[in-house]
C-alpha cells in the first residue's frame, strides 16, 4: 500500500516535469487528469473560478486543464483577442513553449477564450479612468 | 514519453500556494503583479519618484523560473562562441579582481512597456507605464571581459544564456538568449553587473550576475548571466527571432498580419518620460503646485521636456537636469498654475537630441505592442 502511494507520487512528480513535453499521444480522457468538472464547479463563486480568476463558463475545464499547468491564469485574464488571435498564440506555444496538442479540446478553449476575453476597440488613447481621488497639499 | 498533455498532478497546481512562484519579498507593497507565473510586476508611476530607483520598486520580467540552487563558489562566467579568439571561464571572484569596477546609473525598460493601451490589443504581459527603471550598477565593463577573451574581427554580436529555469519544466530548453551588436557590447557602459544600489543583485533581478544595456528593450540583459557567446551573425536565440522583441521594418496598419521576414529588432528605446510626482487622482485646494519625474531617450539624452494643462493646446518648459551618466534617465521639475477650479490633465512630453518628441496619441501600432512612448498623464482637481 505505501509502496504504491510512494510509487504514485514518484510519477506524478516524473509526470509534472515531462507533461508540459509531448505532443504526439492522443489527450486522456478527463477522469485521467485528477481534475472535473465537479471540482471546477465547486469553486465558482459569483461566476468567477476563485482559485485561477478565470470567468465561469462553457469550457473553462479544459482551459484549466491545458492552460495553467505551465502559465499562471493571469497572462489569460489580462490578455484579450479575437478567436484568430486565441489561436495565434496557441499555436506559438505549440512551436515554441512545448505546448503538447489540444486535440479535440482545441476548439473548445479557443471559443471560451474568445468568448470571455475579447477585444475592445478603445481607439488611439483611452481616457483617464479608475481615478482614486486624494487631498494633495504641499508644504 | 509516454503520456501527453497536462500531468496528472495538474489538480495540486491548482490547489497550491501562489506564493510558490509569486516571490515578492522585498518589493513594495503597491506593485502590480501582471503575471505570477512566470513573475511580471510593475510600478506605477509615482513608485518611480526616486532619483535612483531602489530593488523595492523595479519592476520585474521573467520569462521563466529563476534558479533555486546557486552556489557562489561554483558559478561561472564562460566566454566561447564562433568570434571568440579562445574559450575563458572565470569565477565570481576572477570577475570581481581581474577587471576594473564601474558603478553607473543605467535606464531599462522591458519592450513591451505601455502594451495594455494598443488597439488592437497586443499579447503578452499588458504593461502599462511601469515597466522601467534607473538604479545604479556595480560590476564590470562588457568589453573588458570580451577583450580578455579576444574578439575576432568578424564579431557581429553577442548573445547571453541564463541559469532559468523553462516553465514547462524541461530542463534543456534555453528560457530566452538575446543579445546586442557588438557596437553596443563594446560601449563603455556596457557591463557584466552582480550589485544593484550596494547590495547583491535579489534573485528576481539576475543574482549573482546579470548583463546591462541601458537604454535597449529590458530583455537584452540577461540574467544569472553564466554563458556569453560572441558571434559573427545576429544571434538566434530563443526571443530573437519571429515576433519577439522586434517591430515592422516599414509602418502598418493597425491589426496587419507582418511576416517575419518583414520585422526587425528593436534597438535603442524611443524618448519617454513619466510624471512621478504628484500621483494621478491629485485633489489640489492652491492654484499653484510641483510636479515632477523622469525622462529618457534609448542611447540618448533628452533635450527638452514640457508640460501641458490644456490637451496639448499649449505646452510651458520644464526644468530638466543633466543625467548623471550617460543612458541614466534625467529628472525634470515644473510649477503648474491652474486658471481656474475644475478638472485637468497634466501632460508630459520629453524630446530628445535627435528632435524626436513623444506622440499625444498612441505610435505606430506593432503584432507585439512595443514602443509604446505616448505622453504619460495624470488627473488633477482643484477645488477651492
Amino acid at each position: 500500500m505505501y509502496l504504491r502511494i510512494f510509487i504514485s507520487i514518484i510519477l506524478l512528480f516524473i509526470l509534472f516535469l515531462a507533461g508540459c513535453q509531448n505532443n504526439d499521444i492522443p489527450i486522456p480522457s478527463n477522469d485521467d487528469y485528477g481534475i472535473t468538472n465537479q471540482q471546477v464547479l465547486s469553486k465558482i463563486e459569483d461566476g468567477v473560478h476563485i482559485p485561477s480568476g478565470l470567468k465561469a463558463g462553457l469550457g473553462l475545464t479544459e482551459v484549466l486543464r491545458h492552460c495553467i499547468s505551465c502559465h499562471s491564469a493571469k497572462l489569460i485574464t489580462q490578455n484579450r483577442a479575437t478567436k484568430d488571435g486565441w489561436k495565434a498564440m496557441i499555436d506559438w506555444m505549440y512551436e515554441t513553449q512545448n505546448l503538447p496538442h489540444l486535440g479535440k479540446s482545441e476548439p473548445i478553449v479557443i471559443s471560451y477564450l474568445a468568448e470571455h476575453y475579447p477585444p475592445t476597440a478603445t481607439g488611439r488613447r483611452k481616457a483617464l479612468s479608475d481615478i482614486e481621488w486624494y487631498d494633495f497639499s504641499e508644504d | 514519453m509516454f503520456l501527453s498533455g497536462i500531468p496528472p498532478g495538474l489538480s495540486l497546481l491548482i490547489e497550491q500556494d501562489p506564493d510558490l512562484f509569486l516571490d515578492m519579498e522585498g518589493k513594495h507593497p503597491d506593485m502590480v503583479v501582471l503575471n505570477d507565473r512566470p513573475l511580471n510586476a510593475e510600478a506605477p508611476a509615482h513608485l518611480l519618484d526616486e532619483a535612483v530607483t531602489s530593488v523595492a520598486r523595479m519592476f520585474v520580467r521573467n520569462n521563466g523560473i529563476p534558479p533555486t540552487d546557486i552556489d557562489l563558489d561554483k558559478w561561472t562566467l564562460v566566454i566561447e562562441g564562433e568570434s571568440a579568439e579562445r574559450r575563458i571561464e572565470l569565477s565570481l571572484q576572477d570577475l570581481k579582481t581581474k577587471f576594473n569596477i564601474h558603478t553607473l546609473q543605467l535606464t531599462l525598460e522591458c519592450g513591451g512597456n505601455g502594451r495594455s493601451e494598443f488597439d488592437p490589443p497586443a499579447k503578452g504581459n499588458q504593461w502599462s507605464v511601469g515597466a522601467v527603471a534607473c538604479p545604479q550598477w556595480t560590476g564590470v565593463r562588457l568589453r573588458d571581459v570580451l577583450d580578455s577573451a579576444g574578439i575576432k574581427a568578424n564579431a557581429q554580436y553577442i548573445g547571453y544564456y541564463g541559469r532559468d529555469l523553462h516553465l514547462s519544466g524541461d530542463l534543456d530548453k534555453v528560457v530566452i538568449s538575446r543579445g546586442v551588436p557588438i557596437t553596443k557590447a563594446l560601449e563603455a557602459e556596457s557591463m557584466i553587473a552582480w550589485s544593484m544600489n550596494g547590495e547583491d543583485l535579489t534573485i528576481q533581478h539576475g543574482y549573482p550576475l546579470r548583463l546591462v544595456f541601458g537604454g535597449w528593450p529590458a530583455s537584452c540583459s540577461g540574467k544569472w548571466l553564466h554563458r556569453i557567446v560572441l558571434r559573427n551573425q545576429v544571434h538566434d536565440g530563443p526571443k530573437m527571432g519571429g515576433q519577439s522583441y522586434r517591430v515592422p521594418c516599414d509602418p502598418v496598419a493597425p491589426g496587419s498580419k507582418v511576416a517575419e521576414e518583414d520585422m526587425c529588432i528593436i534597438e535603442s528605446m524611443p524618448v519617454k518620460s513619466l510624471i512621478t510626482s504628484p500621483k494621478t487622482g491629485a485633489v489640489v485646494k492652491r492654484s499653484k503646485f510641483s510636479i515632477s519625474g523622469k525622462a529618457w531617450a534609448g542611447d540618448y539624452s533628452v533635450k527638452k521636456v514640457s508640460y501641458s494643462i490644456d490637451f496639448g493646446q499649449s505646452w510651458k518648459s520644464c526644468e530638466l537636469s543633466s543625467a548623471v551618466n550617460r543612458l541614466a534617465w534625467q529628472i525634470w521639475k515644473a510649477e503648474v498654475i491652474l486658471p481656474s477650479k475644475g478638472y485637468y490633465e497634466v501632460w508630459a512630453k520629453a524630446t530628445d537630441e535627435n528632435g524626436k518628441s513623444q506622440p499625444m496619441l498612441l505610435p505606430g501600432w506593432n503584432p507585439k505592442g512595443y514602443l509604446n512612448n505616448a505622453c504619460h498623464r495624470i488627473a488633477v482637481k482643484y477645488i477651492n
